[in-house]
């Protein structure tokens, strides 16, 4: 058999597994480096874990002392995400805690936020409300939902979920599922199946 | 280009990756269609993004079905992850979200996708601004969300209801 | 109506389920969710004129018919003792 030009459909059968191959591995690692790099340059006065990823704007401001841990992600959105640390302030992000666009996270005194958390689209975080500043602590693995608000001097305990459009005035245990407006917390057994058939 | 007469043209070239389009759709500011998902625009629809744009996001597979006279406000989204449909005269205000799937189950794996429950809004519904639409909310006909509200389940004709956990307000008795 | 009844009444207007039995655990038949637990839960608080601790909102309490009547009989004669 002589090797001779590959004939139309072997063309196209080529083609498209490279077309295939741009669309899977090479696209989304070109976003993600541009991601990782917006990152750097928005995030350039915090103390910056590595592969921090922004693929979208976010507003960051840091005017005390910020920190964010490894593999972070703020998704971009119909509104841009805003993380901001005032004069005096201190705000810690865990590892590998995801944002949704359209958070707003402000510091004014302290906020800690632990490791694996996710951060849905327009929950707004702020230990400041206009008459008292306390300090936020958001344990590791917490769910905020869609749109809920923590105020000031709140704590989620680990494994916790917020739920969409509440507004959390009091604490909130571990394992338990936060609702309404003002929050009130019930055990996450009560809801939700165990985690091995969840 | 409202004056040239251009307004549906435009609104048609914006709404392009639509399934279809009903006639003179209106499209104000910027309307984002994401997803392989079939979306499908009544006659006279309004999108109204002029302060926000309004995202509709239907995954492959997925449906969302605007019906005629539907009117959107800015910042309002739509996610399908099986079936949304919005009835006839019906109206979404501004930063809306409906959801018809949670996207993360409450305990266990958060990347493990739990199941979709489609989501319908009969006719003549109004939806406050900032108001939340989980999976399973159903409005039936005339049924009104004050702003605010996070809903997941069936609301009967004709009641309004608002704050969160959601609560009837006002119950109408003759139309 | 005792509270049984009552409860049985509201749970079958508000959330559209009548076929259950007085033990099924409200999680596992689906029956309610979770929003749907914090609107019971509000609504016993407004009905039987009690206050429930949120460290009360656990399955022992709340996950059937007859454990939510329990309960809500056991914190009414405690109300009423105190």
């Amino acid at each position: 058999m002589r090797p001779g030009l590959p004939t139309a459909a072997e063309t196209a059968r080529a083609v498209r597994a490279g077309i295939q191959v741009v669309r899977t591995e090479v696209l989304p690692r070109a976003e993600r480096a541009l991601g990782v790099a917006r990152a750097r340059w928005l995030f350039r006065s915090f103390r910056l874990g590595h592969g921090v990823a922004a693929y979208g704007t976010v507003s960051a401001r840091n005017d005390g002392h910020a920190e964010l841990g490894d593999k972070l992600t703020f998704l971009g959105g119909m509104l841009p995400t805003s993380v901001a640390c005032y004069e005096g302030a201190r705000l810690l992000v865990g590892a590998e805690t995801q944002f949704n666009y359209g958070v707003s996270l402000e510091a004014w005194e302290s906020v800690q936020i632990g490791a694996r958390c996710m951060f849905a689209s327009f929950v707004r975080v702020s230990d400041r409300d206009g008459q008292r500043i306390s300090p936020i602590i958001i344990e590791d693995d917490v769910w905020v939902a869609h749109g809920a608000i923590l105020l000031p001097g709140v704590r989620i305990g680990a494994r916790s979920v917020v739920s969409a459009g509440s507004i959390v005035s009091q604490d909130v245990p571990p394992d338990s599922l936060a609702m309404g407006n003002p929050a009130r917390s019930m055990s996450l057994d009560l809801v939700a199946r165990e985690a091995s058939s969840a | 280009m409202m004056m040239l007469g251009l307004g549906p043209t435009v609104a048609r070239l914006k709404l392009r990756r639509c399934e279809s389009v009903g006639l003179r759709p209106t499209v104000w500011g910027r309307v984002w269609i994401h997803g392989e998902g079939e979306i499908q625009v009544g006659h006279r629809v309004l999108f109204d993004a002029r302060m926000a744009p309004i995202e509709l996001h239907a995954q492959r597979g997925a449906r969302i079905v605007l019906d005629d006279d539907v009117t959107i406000e800015g910042g309002s989204s739509i996610e399908a992850q099986s079936y949304v449909t919005v009835g006839a005269r019906s109206r979404l205000g501004m930063w809306c979200k409906v959801l018809d799937n949670m996207y993360h189950p409450l305990r266990g794996n958060r990347h493990a996708r739990p199941q979709s429950v489609p989501i319908v809004l009969e006719e003549g519904v109004t939806v406050g601004s900032r108001s939340i639409l989980l999976p399973g909310a159903h409005l039936q006909r005339g049924a009104s969300v004050a702003p605010g509200t996070v809903i997941s389940r069936r609301i009967p004709a004709g009641v309004s209801v608002g704050g969160s956990p959601a609560r009837v307000l006002r119950r109408e008795v003759a139309r | 109506m005792s509270p049984r009844e009552t409860l049985r009444t509201f749970i079958v207007d508000t959330f559209f389920v009548d076929d259950f039995g007085d033990d099924d655990s409200f999680l596992r038949k689906g029956l309610i969710d979770s929003t749907g637990m914090m609107e019971l839960v509000a609504f016993i608080e407004t009905e039987f004129h009690i206050k429930l601790d949120d460290k009360e909102l656990v399955p022992e309490n709340l996950d059937s018919l007859s454990r939510v009547a329990a309960f809500v009989t056991r914190k009414q004669s405690l109300s009423k003792a105190s």
